[in-house]
């Protein structure tokens, strides 16, 4: 392929840039790729990748091609690159245990984003989400009618207007509802006025396309949405995907073009607020053995780690353990970067990995917070010999509050 | 008592000399297009509100760069050391190291190009002690990266040409320096010799392999510095083009890094 006219830097940020030039290839990332985990391909691994995409910037921008002129790239390796970036799962493992400090999470979409601007990317089925979500208002290509309907629980009442919102996320209402059942039921014991967008405006957050790197529409949809929040008086949006806040609270502002009119909050740390104000009241124990699996985009990406062990330790007998990688360190469980639904054999493995980890400590239950994880690490069962309950934090929350 | 200094360019003829300096412009001019070339490049991207270089030109980065690079994170290692002591350990002393031979270098490259000639008796010896450990120390930490690379290799690890080249010729840079050093030595045997340890060693080993014909130990010496200066040329014209170039920028990514751990703290929690 001939190296077009256009850098290799359009879609990366001037620190993004510095970090390409940073990687040493120490090699340490390597050992916390859960990518790695289940395919030992060093061709996908994040050195590589840093290395390949600055040779690229070297063929369009380099003192070389200034001089002479640009040189070609072979369209095999751009394609080879393509697939590796959409192979990671961004969950930012590698970013967060780079000796530079390499912001990954935000490195991987961005590159994904400059191989979409070539067409060479997005990957597989992921191509279809821009139809999809303009026609539908979600990735899963299902109708708005049948988004709260299904799971809805009975006698929880939606204000018109209200302080506080709930975003229930697409993946949660289509394709995990336990655990937006369970949110909407703690709001319900919490019983404080709570709004939500009705089910035709409620659309995509936008993450999907960010992390595929199609970012046509994403200004459109966060002004649909915050304006529907703004209309109804909203001060604390609340949502429990940890991707819907991780994009709301460190991309929306610059989509939106100002700061949001509103703040925005992790379901956990709206449970742990009204546990600490004691408008919510744990009525029931729980002799239970549960361990805490931190999603990628909710732990390294905004930074909300203790809030949802507050939360579990707040339930009299319950006793919480440990994945051995926890916190800003845990591991992928295979859902992240929208690699499930194309490299699934990838998120069964990374999902068993976790289950098994689960079953090794003998915990009695395996506790998530993301809709994304829950979905892979339960699917991931079918046929895998270690089998334990996965659940939703706040689906084991609502059952003993009330 | 003789005066306990060096000759700057001993067993150098002029036409040599002439050529040395003629590379180090070359080299430099190289370092300076690829170094422009590729701060150049990070002046190509987006300046986003909320990115720790927001608003940073080519001053400011360069600014940036500098001053962190005595941070904790840098200086020390820190990064490393939180996730492997051995490492992080032989990591600071390349640093430290290379920055002492660095400085080295244009403390002499003054004192002899300006003709203040400070560098003699204690103060030479001081120098020459210094240099010398530190020399010794860098090649035991390239030794540990070579081996590390390419023989007791970790399970997992990405190693490409460039990482041989980089290594290979910081390897010949200190090695070369080593034999130029030790063969003057051995020349001269001068009294206070042994405060250069690392080079009194080579002394004795280029002492064993020559026996005491001088006039091997001028050729030796002249092709020894031929070696050194051309490796470092090489290598100082290489930086900009190869991984090395991280150590101008690896220490503005680290600053980010922990900004942005600052930040985790707040963006969900104000």
């Amino acid at each position: 392929m001939k190296a077009d006219e256009r850098s290799f830097t359009s879609s990366l940020s001037k620190l993004q840039l510095i970090e390409i030039d940073s990687c040493t290839r120490c090699s340490e990332c390597l050992n916390h790729c859960p990518v790695q985990d289940v395919t030992g391909n060093p061709a996908i691994s994040p050195p590589e990748k840093i290395r390949m995409f600055r040779e690229f910037i070297k063929a369009t921008d380099g003192l070389k091609a200034r001089l002479f002129g640009p040189k070609d790239i072979d369209k095999k390796l751009l394609e080879d690159f393509t697939k590796a970036v959409y192979e990671c799962t961004t969950c930012g493992a590698c970013g967060e245990n780079c000796t530079v400090g390499i912001f990954s999470q935000r490195l991987w979409p961005m590159l994904r984003r400059e191989m979409v601007s070539r067409g060479l990317g997005p990957y597989g089925a992921q191509a279809n989400l821009p139809k999809v979500i303009a026609e539908k208002g979600n990735p899963y290509n299902k109708p708005a009618e049948e988004r709260y309907s299904p799971w809805f629980p009975e006698g929880v009442k939606v204000s018109e207007r209200a302080d506080v919102a709930y975003y229930a996320g697409c993946t949660g209402a289509y394709d995990a509802q336990p655990m937006v059942k369970g949110d909407v039921r703690v709001f319900g014991a919490i019983n404080e006025p709570f709004t939500m967008l009705p089910p035709e405006e409620e659309v995509c957050c936008g993450f999907p396309l960010f992390v595929t790197g199609q970012f046509d529409m994403l200004e459109d949809l966060v002004k649909r949405l915050v304006a529907g929040y703004k209309a109804r008086g909203v001060k604390v949006l609340v949502s429990s995907c940890p991707c819907c806040v991780n994009i709301m609270a460190r991309d929306w502002p610059s989509l939106y073009g100002k700061d949001l009119p509103f703040k925005i909050r992790h379901m956990t740390q709206y449970v742990v607020d009204n546990l600490n104000n004691g408008k919510l009241k744990v009525k029931r124990g729980l002799k239970e053995r549960l361990i805490y699996h931190d999603p990628c985009y909710l732990s390294r990406g905004v930074g909300v780690i203790e809030e949802p062990r507050e939360v579990l330790r707040s339930i009299p007998g319950v006793e919480l353990l440990e994945f051995d990688n926890n916190r800003l360190n845990s591991k992928c469980c295979g859902a992240g970067g929208a690699a499930r639904k194309v490299f699934l054999d990838n998120a069964n493995g990374m999902a068993r990995m976790t289950i098994d980890e689960a079953v090794e400590k003998r915990a009695d239950k395996l506790i998530l917070s993301c809709p994304a994880c829950y979905n892979t690490v339960n699917a991931s069962k079918e046929g895998h010999d270690k089998q334990i309950p996965v659940v939703d934090i706040m689906e084991v929350f609502a059952d003993v509050v009330e | 008592m003789e005066q306990i200094t060096r000759e700057v360019f001993w067993n150098i003829p002029v036409g040599l000399r002439v050529m040395f300096y003629i590379s180090a412009v070359v080299a430099s001019v190289i370092f300076a297009g690829g170094l422009w070339s590729r701060v150049s490049i990070w002046l190509r991207g987006a300046d986003l509100h909320d990115d720790y270089v927001h608003g940073m030109g080519t001053l400011a980065l360069a600014r940036e760069s500098f001053t962190k690079f005595f941070s904790a994170d840098c200086f020390f290692a820190k990064r490393v050391f939180e996730r492997s002591k051995s490492r992080g350990i032989i990591l600071t002393v390349t640093i430290w190291s290379f920055l002492a031979l660095f400085i080295g270098t244009l403390i002499i490259a003054i004192d002899f190009d300006l003709g203040l000639n400070f560098l003699k008796g204690d103060i030479y010896l001081a120098y020459s002690l210094i240099l010398d450990i530190a020399g010794g120390l860098l090649g035991l930490c390239l030794v540990f990266y070579l081996v590390r690379r390419y023989l007791i290799k970790p399970e997992r690890i990405v190693t490409f040409m460039d990482d041989g080249i980089v290594l290979s010729l910081m390897f010949l840079i200190v090695f070369s320096g080593f034999c130029t050093e030790g063969l003057r030595l051995l020349y001269f045997r001068p009294e206070m010799m042994d405060w250069s340890p690392v080079g009194y060693i080579f002394a004795g080993t280029f002492g064993l392999l020559l026996g005491d014909d001088k006039a091997a130990y001028l050729i030796a010496h002249r092709l020894a510095w031929l070696s050194h200066a051309g490796s470092a040329f090489t290598f100082i014209a290489y930086i900009p083009f190869s991984k090395q170039f991280h150590m101008f920028s690896a220490q503005i990514v680290t600053a980010a890094a922990r900004a942005r751990h600052e930040r985790l703290r707040t963006i969900l929690h104000d």
